[in-house]
């Protein structure tokens, strides 16, 4: 048995329901993990708060008469009820015999034929009255149909771009009710959004939690998803103003998949700002595990061996990703960002010169590329919205990719990779293969809600470390090894 | 006075004697209002919902099988009302002035008063976050540890696989322990 199943059901060992085989598997494995053990004491502690929040409370002092209050009202409603019920009877009953009385009457002949002209007159005019009403509500229900039907196929079809979108923010069109399928003895729960489970008395409606996490299945591995699919980029360009020139052509991209290796990732914890030592043996970061509350400890680990240890206890409150530099390499020349635009000047400040053009409301995150010579630009918040590559003499820029516009931005140290984010935090990396040409990689399959992440190349730019949290889960430190 | 067995009070409810009910509410009304108040973490609202259970109990009084115990089915019919309520209501925020002082009906193994306060403390946070959990994790949470039902007990008052229960009471108390964490921090 792994650690990772031991984890997925020590509350069923602390509730008594594990079958005997499983048990002493688990027990078995307890004996030589002092992790797992750890990871008992964890949840037998949480559980024991959770028996202690969890008790008996006693009811307001007239609980019970608020009770059978409303009982009694109940009754009378009820009864009421059953009297108005018993009264239509006795109407219908009345009118039943006044129609036999009328039969058989004397001079009932003229008057059941009066009353039977009558009835038909009634009949005619409210059926030709009738007509057009319910012809309306047809195309009422024609309209309303149509409605619906464009109102899906306008808003709930999937995203162009790649990403699917199944968030169910567009109109929807109303699902009947519908039984669940029953879970399988494997202990899969059932499939999400297909509705509720049958409870006796109960209308069935259509899971929308959004609490409801990813993985599927306790025993399931919590591997991240490999991404794959394939983008494009629009070939359609922002217009330049002024000596902007568009450089090189729009690139094309290929969206493939990168293996992922979790360096720190527990659900216990958080794990972030992820650096290297010089050498790139070895991996730090922070992580509120063995730190006192609300505070963060220095964590090392060596790529040799796996080895994991706390290097300092307690060093910072909180951390944030590192902003790239705005000195140039060779330590000449700065960045600087004014009124919508970037300018690279010298140091002291002169010979000031545009890398962009200007774009009003337009967030800038920028880097030097390692040779000095192009600046990796970060556009949110404008019609020019993406990553762009501007030449550092102000010669022009152009647009690698729209999927950019995020606040993270980190140069491979050869100078020929840049990792990015986009506006939701999801991680890319483009691989400049020539000059008019950049291969575009997904390294993670969704976004970071809980952030702006921190990337960091390996010194010899075959890997990228970052922190990242999917969905549901806690920030943890990850490694991508990028294809050549 | 003689104590009569649920059943028995039942049938003389069945026959029109109200105050039988009476007593059934009496006997059971801190379980079901517990049960209410675990959900909703609010003291109105669990004593509507509390009522609305009894109300619905005395409703179906007559599908009651008098051979079972009273004590599974009528908790049965709590929980299913409740789960209804929880389902049609949208979720919200519920402020803290809500939320009733805890009255632990055991004594705190703690022995300074400041030890007292933070173990209160951190028992508000955990009904809080309870509270807030999506009603399909949180009925069984609260079934497992307000009335230590078993799995097998707790599937067949949600009328779902046991499967299912492993499976929600596990990620019930995931989302309970992350949602600790973030209420600990202040998010």
């Amino acid at each position: 048995m792994k650690c990772k199943e031991v984890k997925q059901i020590v509350f069923t060992y602390l509730d008594g329901c594990l079958n005997g085989q499983v048990e002493e598997e688990f027990k078995t494995h307890l004996s030589h993990c002092t992790s797992c053990q750890r990871e008992l004491e964890q949840a037998r502690h949480f559980n024991d708060l959770l028996k202690s929040s969890c008790t008996l409370v006693q009811p307001p002092a007239d609980f019970v008469d608020g009770v059978m209050g409303r009982i009694e009202e109940y009754e009378k409603s009820k009864k009421a009820h059953q009297a108005a019920v018993v009264s239509f009877k006795e109407r219908a009953e009345k009118k039943q015999s006044f129609l036999e009385k009328l039969i058989k009457s004397p001079m009932s002949f003229s008057k059941v034929a009066s009353f039977a002209a009558l009835i038909a007159a009634l009949s005619a005019f409210l059926a030709f009255a009738k007509l057009p009403e319910i012809t309306k509500m047809a195309d009422l229900g024609a309209k309303l149909n149509e409605r619906f039907t464009i109102g899906t196929e306008d808003k709930s079809t999937p995203s162009q771009t790649g990403g699917t979108d199944q968030s169910g923010t567009g109109l929807e069109k109303p699902q009947p009710s519908q039984p669940t399928a029953p879970a399988t003895g494997s202990g899969e729960e059932e499939t999400p959004g297909s509705g509720e489970e049958n409870l006796p008395e109960q209308t069935e409606t259509k899971d929308v939690n959004p609490e409801e996490p990813a993985d599927q299945k306790p025993s399931q591995p919590e591997a991240p998803e490999e991404p794959a699919g394939q983008e494009e980029v629009t070939p359609e360009l922002p217009r330049l103003d002024g000596p902007f020139r568009q450089v090189t052509g729009i690139t094309s991209v290929v969206a493939k998949s990168v293996s992922l290796t979790p360096i720190s990732q527990d659900d216990n914890f958080i794990s972030l700002k992820p650096s290297w030592d010089e050498r790139g043996k070895k991996i730090y970061y922070f992580s509120n595990k063995e730190a006192n509350e609300g505070s963060l400890s220095l964590w090392a680990k060596d790529l040799n061996d796996d080895s994991v240890q706390v290097i300092a206890r307690n060093v910072a409150k909180s951390v944030s990703p590192d902003k790239p530099g705005d000195k140039s390499p060779d330590g000449k020349y700065k960045l600087y960002q004014e009124q919508g635009q970037v300018f690279v000047a010298k140091t002291d400040g002169s010979e000031a010169k545009p890398l962009t053009p200007k774009l009003e409301g337009a967030e800038f995150t920028y880097a030097w590329r390692p040779d000095g010579k192009s600046v990796a630009i970060s556009v949110k918040g404008s019609p020019s919205q993406g990553l762009w590559l501007a030449d550092a003499e102000g010669s022009g820029w152009s647009l690698i990719t729209a999927s950019g516009g995020g606040n993270s931005l980190s140069w491979s140290p050869d100078g020929r990779k840049i990792a990015f984010t986009g506006t939701n935090n999801m991680i890319y990396v483009g691989v400049l293969v020539a000059e008019n040409k950049t291969n575009l990689l997904m390294v993670v399959p969704e976004g970071d809600k809980q952030g702006d992440v921190t990337l960091a190349w390996s010194p010899d730019s075959q890997r990228l470390l970052f922190d990242w949290a999917k969905e549901g889960s806690t920030k943890g430190v990850y490694l991508a090894t990028i294809p050549q | 006075m003689e104590i009569l067995a649920d059943e028995a009070l039942v049938k003389l409810c069945l026959e029109g004697d109200c105050t039988a009910f009476a007593e059934i509410v009496n006997r059971y009304q801190k379980q079901i209002f517990s049960l209410a108040y675990r959900l909703t973490n609010q003291v109105e609202d669990a004593q509507d919902l509390a009522q609305e259970a009894f109300l619905k109990i005395y409703q179906v009084l007559d599908k009651y099988d008098t051979s079972r115990p009273f004590f599974p089915w009528m908790y049965k019919v709590a929980t299913n009302v409740c789960y209804t309520a929880l389902r049609k209501k949208p979720q919200e925020e519920i402020p803290l002035d809500k939320v009733i002082e805890f009255a632990p009906t055991v004594p705190q193994a703690a022995t300074q008063p400041e030890d007292y306060t933070e173990v209160k403390e951190t028992q508000r946070l955990v009904q809080q976050a309870l509270a807030q959990l999506p009603e399909k994790y949180k009925v069984p949470m609260v079934l497992r540890y307000l009335e230590d039902m078993t799995y097998q007990q707790i599937a067949d008052v949600m009328e779902v696989p046991i499967t299912t229960i492993e499976t929600r009471l596990f990620r019930g108390r995931s989302l309970l322990q992350k949602r600790l964490k973030n209420l600990e921090r202040g998010v």
